[in-house]
């Protein structure tokens, strides 16, 4: 899915930006240099810059009373499935501003469709089970992308110069569970390294 | 320190009792005192987990009251949506089933939600800090002037949008509903500490302040065995302490302190120790009875004792009633003994005190005693008293011995006794009994006295030895003039002499003839300024020698012709002259007078020997006889000495070597008044005596045909066979110098020849035809 997300990516920075330019590798890590996944770093959207196409048949499933992937990123207007894998009942909710949604008791099988209208995050949470949590992030830029089990996440054909990226992680420390730094992108490849402290939930 | 040993055993008794009483009270104090802290702290642990278990349960309720609050859909949704209605009216719901005192809601931003409008708006810090780092906090929190049990449930949706804080008030309310679960009457005060202030009491109940400092009480904070105690002596109480959980760890703390009064718990104790008190006053009450009636069974009998051994004391007659068989009782008895004998010992004292010992007789005491006892009875006048004195008792005595004269004396103790009636009979002296009597007259009384002389005059027979005795009796009257300051007795005594004197068997006392004692002195001291005055002077009375028909000697007589009293009979200064001693002066001028007046007769041509009588106290005196001596060889006298038969000699052996050196020396020795006494024929053969002077009672007996005749021969005779000249005195008559002469007499002397002359009467006597007609004869 990764992957396929990535390749949206790259095909829709194709269409909105004429110039050609560089990959951007970031490495996210806790403060002790671990590999830090589920991070997701973002190139803010810029005002007239393009816009990144809604998405359907993304999925957040419930499995094993635990939602899968913990963390989903969204282009905004995407819609999202919500299949019980489990053969209890799920209850799921975000109470989260502009993607206020409440998915009532539902069983197995059973594929609940959402659309993702705010950027943003959304907190899903299962009304039954406290420990399902998980969180969607509604992004606007075509430059976002989720680091994996490595904590290496790729923004592809970022734009040359100056550029600022935000890395987020629910549970990071940070304001806004956001840390913001400014690379400069060159043509080829720009590897940045963003450290990112967690304080998960007791 | 007691008069009475009752009063002293109680005493000791009821203190030993109070000491062991007051031990037993000690030692249940010291017991309650250790019981009570030991079931106090006991009590207090266990009150102690009773609070835990109220605590934890009012921190439960709230929990979960929290919790289900904090889970719910809608409340979430509201939360996270920031419905503030939704969540006020929740907060309201949970409020008033539950009865919390607060509720509110914290956001993550600080913000407050509450229906306490205090609280509403941003948050404690230290609230915040608090939830933020343990959502689920609980414990003490003190908001604003409220403290509160509070806890904290974190709101998830999924992810943490703030917390609900519920609260309970901690007061004095909760503290008293506290205080009344508990077992033990406790009271609970709740101390906090709150960041950078001291300890300090949470005092919002009116009289349940404790007083003492909350730093102090931390001061004297203990931990023992995990309890933590505080000792408040000034409260009479001790403190277990609780610390509490507080709501923002680290921020501030709190402690619950569970005090117990022990005045209320030794109450208990009290109650206790006040019935051992009354149990104690009982038994003391009734030990200090038991024991006084047991000391006075004891004490009584001695009091008894003690007032009898008084009775003793005083010389009464003791005795005690002998009760029982116990010591005591034993005691009595021998005091019983005790006291007889010493009743029989004081007999036998007061016996021996009023008798002689030798004889058994009754004493001069016992005599006085009957005296006294005749004085109740009889007036004076008719009180009579004698002295019956053994004539020569010395000889007889030293004849018979000691032993054998103590029975003589009482045998005639016992004559005198039964020679008439009512007689007191005792002994005097060694050689006298004394006889004292009532009488209707002096005449009765010398017949009584006559009568007893009479019967004692008889010879006694003792050991089959046959004593003469002759007495003399002195009689004298209680009525008499005591001008003589003698006693019954003395008077008598003296009369004896007298009588002896008068050569009488009785004579009464002569208070004339005695003189006065008071005038001696005087009288003596006359007498020695009458030798030089002239006063006293010598008269001379010629002795007519039947071998010669001449008057070659004369008896030199000593004479005082006081110019106030007349002349004084020599009787009266010469025997009184003898007991002062003023007999050597006197005597030394006899004898210088005598060889003065001789030396006149010498001048007128009359060759006469001069006798002098020398008493016999002086004849062993060597000083006198050196004196005498002297004077009569300076002088060439012709002297002789006329020593009565009967004197006292006091040194016999000295006396007849002074005599033998006067007869050496040319001093005539002359035996005076020979007859009137009992001398030995040994004695009389010792003395170097050159004359023996018959007694005049023989001489003048002569004239009266009586049969004295055959004494005067044989004495005559005695006196020829031992080379002695016999003068015979008295002769009166003559028809008694007739048969002098007839019978041989040597010399004779008396009123028929002459009487006593002074010098120039001698002289004109010896010129006088009368001494030439005497020859005549
Ligand atoms: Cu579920």
């Amino acid at each position: 899915m990764l992957g396929r997300f990535l390749t949206y990516a790259a095909t829709s920075f194709l269409f909105a930006t004429q110039a050609w330019a560089g990959d951007i590798v970031i490495r996210v890590t806790t403060p002790d240099g671990k590999p830090l996944p589920d991070a997701v770093v973002l190139m803010p959207a810029k005002p007239g810059g393009p816009k990144p196409a809604p998405i359907d048949g993304l999925k957040m499933a419930q499995a094993g009373k635990q939602f899968t992937p913990f963390v989903l990123i969204a282009p905004v207007g995407s819609t999202v499935e919500f299949p019980n894998l489990d053969k209890f009942r799920h209850h799921v909710y975000s109470f989260s501003k502009g993607n206020k949604f409440e998915l009532e008791l539902y069983g197995r099988e059973e594929k609940r469709v959402i659309t993702f209208k705010t950027t943003g995050v959304a907190a899903l949470g299962c009304n039954i089970h406290d420990q399902m949590v998980a969180f969607i992030r509604v992004v606007d830029t075509p430059w976002a992308a989720k680091s994996g089990d490595d904590g290496v996440a790729r923004l592809t054909a970022a734009p040359d110069g100056s550029q600022r990226i935000d890395v987020w992680h629910p549970y990071a420390t940070a304001k806004d569970q956001t840390v913001t730094q400014t690379i400069t992108v060159s043509p080829g490849a720009t590897t940045v390294t963003v450290v990112l402290g967690i304080a998960p939930p007791s | 320190m007691f008069k009475r040993l009752s009063s002293e055993l109680t005493l000791i008794y009821a203190a030993l009792f109070g000491v062991v009483l007051l031990l037993i009270a000690g030692a249940v104090w010291v017991a309650v005192e250790a019981n009570s802290r030991q079931a106090v702290r006991a009590e207090m642990t266990s009150s102690s987990a009773v609070f835990d278990r109220i605590w934890k349960l009012r921190a439960d309720q709230l929990q979960q009251t929290a919790e289900v609050l904090a889970r719910d859909f809608g409340f979430r949704e509201a939360v996270a949506t920031g419905d503030d209605e939704t969540m006020l009216s929740a907060l309201d719901n949970i409020q008033s089933r539950f009865s919390f005192d607060t509720a509110m809601i914290i956001r993550p931003d600080g913000s407050v939600i509450s229906l306490d409008d205090e609280l509403t708006g941003p948050a404690d810090p230290t609230l915040l800090a608090a939830v933020t780092a343990n959502p689920d906090a609980s414990g003490v929190l003190t908001l604003g002037s409220t403290t509160y049990q509070a806890v904290s449930a974190p709101v998830r949706a999924p992810t943490l949008i703030g917390w609900v804080v519920f609260g309970q008030r901690l007061g004095g309310e909760q503290l008293g509903e506290l205080e009344q679960l508990s077992a033990i009457p406790l009271s609970a005060h709740l101390y906090l500490k709150r960041a950078g202030q001291q300890w300090s009491a949470l005092e919002d109940r009116p009289g349940s302040a404790i007083g003492i400092a909350g730093e102090e009480l931390a001061a004297r904070a203990i931990e023992t065995n995990g309890d933590i105690l505080i000792n408040m002596p000034e409260r009479n109480s001790i403190g277990g302490v609780k610390t509490l959980q507080v709501f923002a760890e680290g921020a501030s703390s709190a402690g619950l302190l569970l005090e117990y009064s022990l005045t209320m718990n030794q109450a208990h104790y009290r109650d206790m120790l006040a019935t051992i008190a009354v149990i104690g006053a009982i038994g003391l009450a009734a030990l200090v009875l038991g024991s006084w009636f047991v000391s006075r069974r004891v004490t009584g009998p001695i009091s008894g004792l003690r007032a009898a051994a008084d009775q003793l004391t005083r010389g009464e007659v003791a005795a005690v009633a002998v009760k029982g068989r116990n010591e005591i009782a034993e005691l009595a008895a021998n005091f019983n003994v005790m006291s007889s004998e010493i009743a029989a010992r004081e007999q036998r004292i007061l016996h021996l005190a009023r008798h002689d010992q030798e004889t058994g007789l009754p004493n001069l005491r016992a005599l006085h005693e009957a005296l006294a006892g005749l004085r109740k009875i009889a007036p004076p006048g008719n009180i009579f008293g004698a002295i019956i004195s053994i004539n020569r008792f010395d000889q007889i005595r030293g004849a018979i011995g000691h032993g054998l004269f103590s029975r003589l004396i009482a045998e005639i103790a016992k004559r005198s006794l039964n020679s008439g009636e009512g007689l007191h009979v005792g002994r005097a002296t060694t050689g006298t009994i004394a006889v004292v009597f009532t009488a209707q007259s002096r005449e009765a009384a010398e017949a009584t006295i006559r009568a007893t002389a009479q019967a004692v005059s008889r010879p006694v027979t003792l050991d089959g030895d046959r004593v003469d005795v002759m007495v003399t009796a002195g009689l004298a009257c209680d009525a008499e003039d005591a001008k003589a300051h003698l006693e019954l007795l003395e008077r008598a005594e003296v009369a004896v002499e007298q009588a002896r004197a008068q050569r009488k068997i009785t004579a009464w006392f002569d208070p004339a003839a005695y003189g006065d004692p008071a005038t001696t002195l005087s009288l003596m001291s006359s007498m020695v300024h009458g030798l030089s005055s002239g006063e006293l002077f010598l008269a001379h009375q010629p002795k007519l020698d039947l071998r010669t028909e001449k008057i070659s000697s004369a008896e030199a007589l000593l004479r005082w012709r006081h110019p106030q009293r007349g002349m004084i009979r020599p009787d009266a200064f010469i025997g009184m002259a003898e007991e002062t001693g003023h007999i050597r002066p006197l005597t030394d001028w006899v004898i210088d007078r005598a060889i003065a007046d001789q030396r006149i007769f010498q001048k007128a041509g009359h060759d006469v020997t001069l006798s002098v009588n020398v008493s016999g106290r002086l004849i062993a005196n060597e000083q006198f006889a050196e004196r005498a001596l002297r004077q009569i060889r300076r002088s060439g006298a012709r002297l002789c000495f006329e020593i009565t038969e009967t004197a006292v000699i006091d040194n016999p052996k000295l006396a007849l070597d002074v005599m033998n050196e006067l007869k050496q020396a040319g001093i005539g020795i002359s035996i005076d008044d020979y007859g009137s006494g009992l001398s030995s024929l040994s004695y009389l053969r010792a003395i170097p005596a050159e004359e023996l002077k018959i007694d005049k009672v023989f001489v003048e007996n002569l004239g009266n045909g009586n049969s004295d005749a055959f004494l005067v021969k044989s004495t005559i005779d005695l006196a020829h066979s031992l080379g002695m000249k016999l003068t015979a005195e008295g002769v009166e008559t003559a028809d008694v110098l007739a048969i002098l002469r007839a019978m041989g007499a040597d010399m004779i002397q008396g009123y028929f020849v002459a009487k006593p002359l002074a010098v120039n009467d001698f002289l004109a006597f010896m010129q006088s035809p009368d001494a030439k007609a005497t020859s005549a004869i």
